[in-house]
């Protein structure tokens, strides 16, 4: 274009100089080649275009400009002109923007952003360890046993002897008493290996890590990194915290340094405080650098490059192998495994995060409603101004023009929409991210991830929704819209309007249904018989300052039972102490609880040879005093319950449970004996005097183990005692909770740290996913079933606004308000009945995909379907019911005469 | 007589004088300012649109096209308002230092007083 305009202005020029010069007397030739001269050659021509180009570049841009800055305005002006419409469409956007921006927060912290400060979490990998599958181990449902704790053996191992890894650290976070007396927490202790820190690429906030020195075994040092929080708190951020002595479990640790803020390790659970692995080790056993049979650990490795987790895994197994000098099978034939570091202990993907993608998912088809309904209602918009348009395009709009208002029209309510989003995620973001993960420690929920997305949903939704109005606002025939009035245009059905109400309705079916699949899966849960009753349960732990003082010359291989007796003391007074609280209907002592601690023990059993084993494994021992069953809830189903005459030094005695009762003795176990020979060979008969229920050890799907009791103090080899308590009322009662406490400072002024939780709080981890499911997608159904309401409505209230002149009509020929009615309502129950129609077909089709993600719940429930399409009917009823009833009580004299 | 390099910004003012003249087309205004130098003006034909092409961005010329008399087919420039203003104050700038110039270069020798 610039260029054939140039050439043409330059041709002109050369064509009347050469015809100058010819007329002067020159060949033609030479004329034409002088007149080039004259101009300054072909590259002055070239030159002329380049700048020529770039200036109408630069013309057309400022058109442009000017004319997107009259349009914006105008898009404007339009919004606050109409307010009403304008409203409903922000809000329906907001609402639908904001569960996504909610959603996108949750999974971008949990998976795509990776835990703080970590440099490239995606080539961080976990250690796990596989190992088959055998009689008395429980089984998971990969047929072997997976688990993430480890010893620091195979760290050393895996460090030294593979060649797939940048770079292998050592960590573990657990729960830890900081501070002593009255200031005394329980708080999220971290240890960690030296190389930690450098492997994640991290460095200190105030001071540093501690170094491969400090944390050599043997040789290590006490030493502690503050988390950024407990610097905060405990010591109001001064910087010259670095020195002084924090008191960790009763040690006194220097502290060296303060962790950047937010800083979590690997995983996403805020950490207190850091210490060195080797400094905390000892405590776990006397040999712990090599032993091969304790685990506390994780083993974290950053994957070289090129190298799949596969080859890496062979290469960890290979080294174990070559390495291990314990006696176990099952270690010796063990594999080792790697999973990226956002993996749960056992190896596989989260729950939450299975749900939360899931959610995802739903916040998606929240906002496709949301752009349906919106997408009507600017349709039913533009039909409503068609006029309006038509005098535009009479006038000489170009349609190109035209449609870029009608868009940026879509985007400045998309844009308010995204805005009033954001005020959602700030006000609504907390609360779903404590239902959903309440153990992370999240950083403000408004960040630019957030903002980003929402930026790029606006653009996106504001083009999707106004494009199509646009697109048939700009088809219209000039003409024939100036001429006709409402009427011609009124009787018009609109079968994309329609088509889109329906959508809706489909989806919010199907949403519905999602939350009422996951709705029955928690009450399935919350409803579930675990044997014991853990939401009427508080469990009990006392920890000294000092140890007990070992009389001189106690055998050292007594020693540990000194150090018992002082608990064992403690714990007898305690019980007796708390039983007479008032608010306490029941307390007992016990080693061995549900979710707590399993054990087993070497065992013979009268009438059997061996003990066969059942799928649920076992037999696991528990020691207990009397009121145990009471305590827990946990049924006696024949024989008696224990009594305080069963005790150290008593006739042995024992309580199994059902499963075990039914395993070993079908014809009745009452009298049957178990001898303990695990310490002792010639162990007497424990005299099973009683039966009682199955209870669940760990899991809320497990299959039933056999389990038997003892009394307190008839046991052997087993530890871990822990008090529990039964309240009268509601367990939380913080004041119950804290007159026990001071109860036991009572009975010993030794103590440094009594902590009270109660049993739910160890299921509540596993019962959460269900919770969040449930409660996430019956407040997106809802969200869905009320936008898809005002969808409908807002169809059959255009629909109707556009048949006035024919309601006046029929009405002036007689039809009753009854036929009116049934006139409109014929069209929704039409449309409605399709739209539940195919969203239940897609429900059912889909169910498969969610059932692993819903406990005990038939994906195809008829209960759930049923009450969807009741709710939806009637929803889409008392919807479409209003427009309709004003159609009805159209005047018909009014509606004639308004043409 | 030797042709004379065109002094710098110079070109702009002569393009406008020719176009108070009324409106021609690239070819005109490059004759128009031939003529009334008597040819002792020395430089490329392109030189006289590149100074179009800048006016008209400034806005001191408005561009459109016409037809010549032999009927073919021509960019025409035209002054604009701003073009005849810039011009006015440029001439009388150019007159006031040319005159300077020239009284300081011919006032005869000797001490300043």
């Amino acid at each position: 274009m610039i260029q054939r305009d140039l050439e043409a202005e330059i041709g002109l020029h050369l064509d009347l100089r050469t015809e100058r010069l010819v007329r002067a007397g020159l060949a033609e030739s030479d004329a034409r080649t002088e007149a080039l001269r004259r101009f300054g050659g072909a590259m002055a021509t070239r030159h002329l275009y380049t700048e020529a180009l770039s200036r109408e570049r630069r013309m057309r841009m400022r058109g442009w400009l000017d004319g997107f800055g009259q349009d914006l305005a105008y898009a404007v002006r339009t919004v606050v002109r109409e307010p009403a419409l304008s409203a409903v469409i922000v809000v329906t956007l907001a609402l639908g923007i904001g569960a996504n921006a909610t959603m996108f927060g949750l999974i971008d912290r949990l998976l795509l952003r990776g835990p703080a400060h970590v440099t490239d979490s995606g080539a961080l990998y976990r250690f796990y360890r596989t190992t088959p599958a055998s009689g008395s181990v429980p089984v998971s449902r990969s047929g072997g046993r997976t688990t993430d704790v480890l010893g620091y053996v195979s760290y050393k191992v895996f460090r030294d002897g593979t060649h797939s890894f940048d770079g292998i650290a050592a960590y573990r976070v657990n729960d830890g008493i900081v501070g002593q007396g009255a200031t005394a927490a329980e708080l999220n202790v971290g240890s960690a290996t030296a190389d930690f820190f450098p492997l994640l690429g991290v460095s200190a906030q105030v001071g540093r890590f501690f170094d491969d020195d400090e944390d050599r075994p043997g040789a290590a040092q006490d030493l502690a990194v503050l988390g950024h929080d407990l610097w905060q708190s405990r010591f109001g951020g001064a910087r010259d915290v670095t020195g002084q002595t924090l008191m960790v479990n009763d040690q006194p640790y220097t502290i060296i340094g303060v962790a950047p803020r937010a800083f979590t390790g690997v995983d996403l659970e805020r950490v207190d405080v850091w210490l060195p692995m080797s400094a905390v080790s000892p405590q776990r056993s006397s040999n712990w650098q090599d032993t091969w049979n304790a685990s506390w650990l994780n083993v974290v490795g950053r994957l070289k490059p090129g190298v799949t987790a596969e080859q890496a895994g062979l290469d960890a197994t290979a080294a174990q192998r070559a390495a291990y000098t314990g006696r176990s099978e099952r270690l010796r034939e063990s594999t080792i495994v790697i999973h990226p570091v956002s993996y749960g202990p056992n190896g596989s993907e989260p729950l939450e995060m299975v749900v939360s993608r899931w959610l995802l998912a739903v916040a998606t088809i929240v906002l496709l409603i949301a752009c349906a309904n919106v997408m009507n209602l600017l349709l039913a918009r533009s039909v409503a101004r068609r006029q309006e348009v038509a005098v535009r395009l009479a006038l000489g709009i170009s349609r190109g023009r035209l449609f870029r208002l009608l868009v940026l029209h879509g985007l400045v309510l998309a844009g308010a929409g995204g805005a009033l989003a954001l005020l959602f995620v700030r006000t609504g973001g907390p609360v779903t991210r404590r239902i959903l993960l309440p153990d992370v420690l999240w950083t403000g929920t408004v960040d630019s991830h957030v903002v980003l997305f929402t930026a790029m949903m606006v653009l996106v939704v504001g083009a999707l929704t106004s494009a199509v109005p646009a697109l048939r606002a700009g088809r219209r025939n000039v003409t024939t819209e100036l001429k006709s009035g409402a009427r011609e245009g009124g009787g018009r059905r609109s079968p994309l309007r329609t088509g889109l109400a329906m959508v809706q309705v489909t989806l919010t079916v199907v949403l519905l249904i999602g939350a009422g699949l996951f709705s029955r899966s928690l009450s399935t849960v919350s409803g579930l018989d675990l044997g014991v009753e853990p939401d009427r349960v508080l469990t009990v732990a006392a920890s000294w300052a000092t140890p007990p003082v070992i009389p001189a010359g106690t055998d050292p291989a007594d020693a540990w039972r000194v150090r018992g007796q002082r608990s064992d003391l403690f714990y007898a007074q305690a019980v007796e102490r708390v039983r007479a609280m008032p608010g306490v209907s029941s307390a007992a002592v016990a080693i061995g609880t549900p979710f707590q601690s399993l054990f087993s023990v070497d065992l013979r059993v009268s009438g059997h040879d061996s003990i066969p084993p059942v799928e649920g494994g076992g037999p696991f021992i528990s020691a207990v005093t009397a009121g145990y069953f009471e305590t827990t809830g946990l049924d006696l189903l024949d024989g008696r319950s224990f009594t305080q005459q069963d005790r150290a030094g008593s006739e042995p005695v024992a309580i199994v449970n059902r499963t075990m009762a039914d395993a070993l003795w079908p014809a009745g176990a009452l009298g049957e004996c178990i001898y303990m020979i695990e310490r002792d060979p010639e162990a007497a008969c424990s005299r099973i005097v009683g039966i009682v229920a199955d209870a669940n050890r760990f899991g809320l799907r497990e299959a039933p183990a056999m389990q038997f009791y003892v009394p307190l103090g008839q046991e052997a080899g087993i530890g871990g005692t822990l008090l529990l308590v039964r309240p009268a009322g509601r367990i939380e009662d913080p004041k119950r909770i804290a007159a026990i406490r001071a109860a036991l400072y009572d009975l010993d002024p030794g103590l440094s740290f009594v902590s009270v939780h109660s049993l739910q709080e160890q299921i509540d981890p596993q019962v959460r996913p269900w919770k969040l499911g449930a409660t996430l997608f019956s407040l997106f159904g809802g969200l869905a079933l009320l936008i898809a309401a005002i969808g409908l409505y807002s169809v059959i209230a255009c629909l109707v606004a556009e048949r006035t002149h024919e309601m006046g009509v029929r009405k002036a020929l007689g039809a009753g308000r009854g036929t009116v009615l049934t006139l409109v309502l014929r069209r929704s129950t039409w449309l409605v009945a399709a739209g539940l129609a195919l969203g239940t077909a897609i429900a059912f089709y889909s169910g498969r995909f969610i059932q692993d993600t819903l406990f005990e719940t038939d994906p195809h429930d008829p209960m759930v379907f049923a009450g969807v399409a009741l709710i939806t009917v009637v929803v889409a009823t008392l919807a479409s019911l209003l427009p309709a009833w004003r159609a009805s009580t159209v005047d018909p004299a009014v509606a004639l005469r308004a043409e | 007589m030797d042709s004379l390099p065109v002094v710098k910004g110079t070109l702009d003012l002569l393009v406008l004088r020719a176009l108070t003249d009324g409106d021609m087309h690239g070819f005109e205004v490059t004759s128009w300012i031939e003529a009334k130098s008597g040819g002792s003006l020395e430089f490329d034909d392109s030189a006289i649109y590149h100074a179009l092409y800048r006016l008209e961005k400034r806005g001191l010329i408005a561009a459109d096209w016409g037809v010549t008399e032999n009927n073919r087919k021509a960019r025409y420039y035209q002054l604009l308002k701003a073009g005849r203003e810039h011009l006015e104050a440029e001439t009388d700038r150019l007159v006031r230092f040319a005159d300077t110039m020239v009284g300081i270069l011919t006032s005869p020798s000797g001490g300043t007083g």
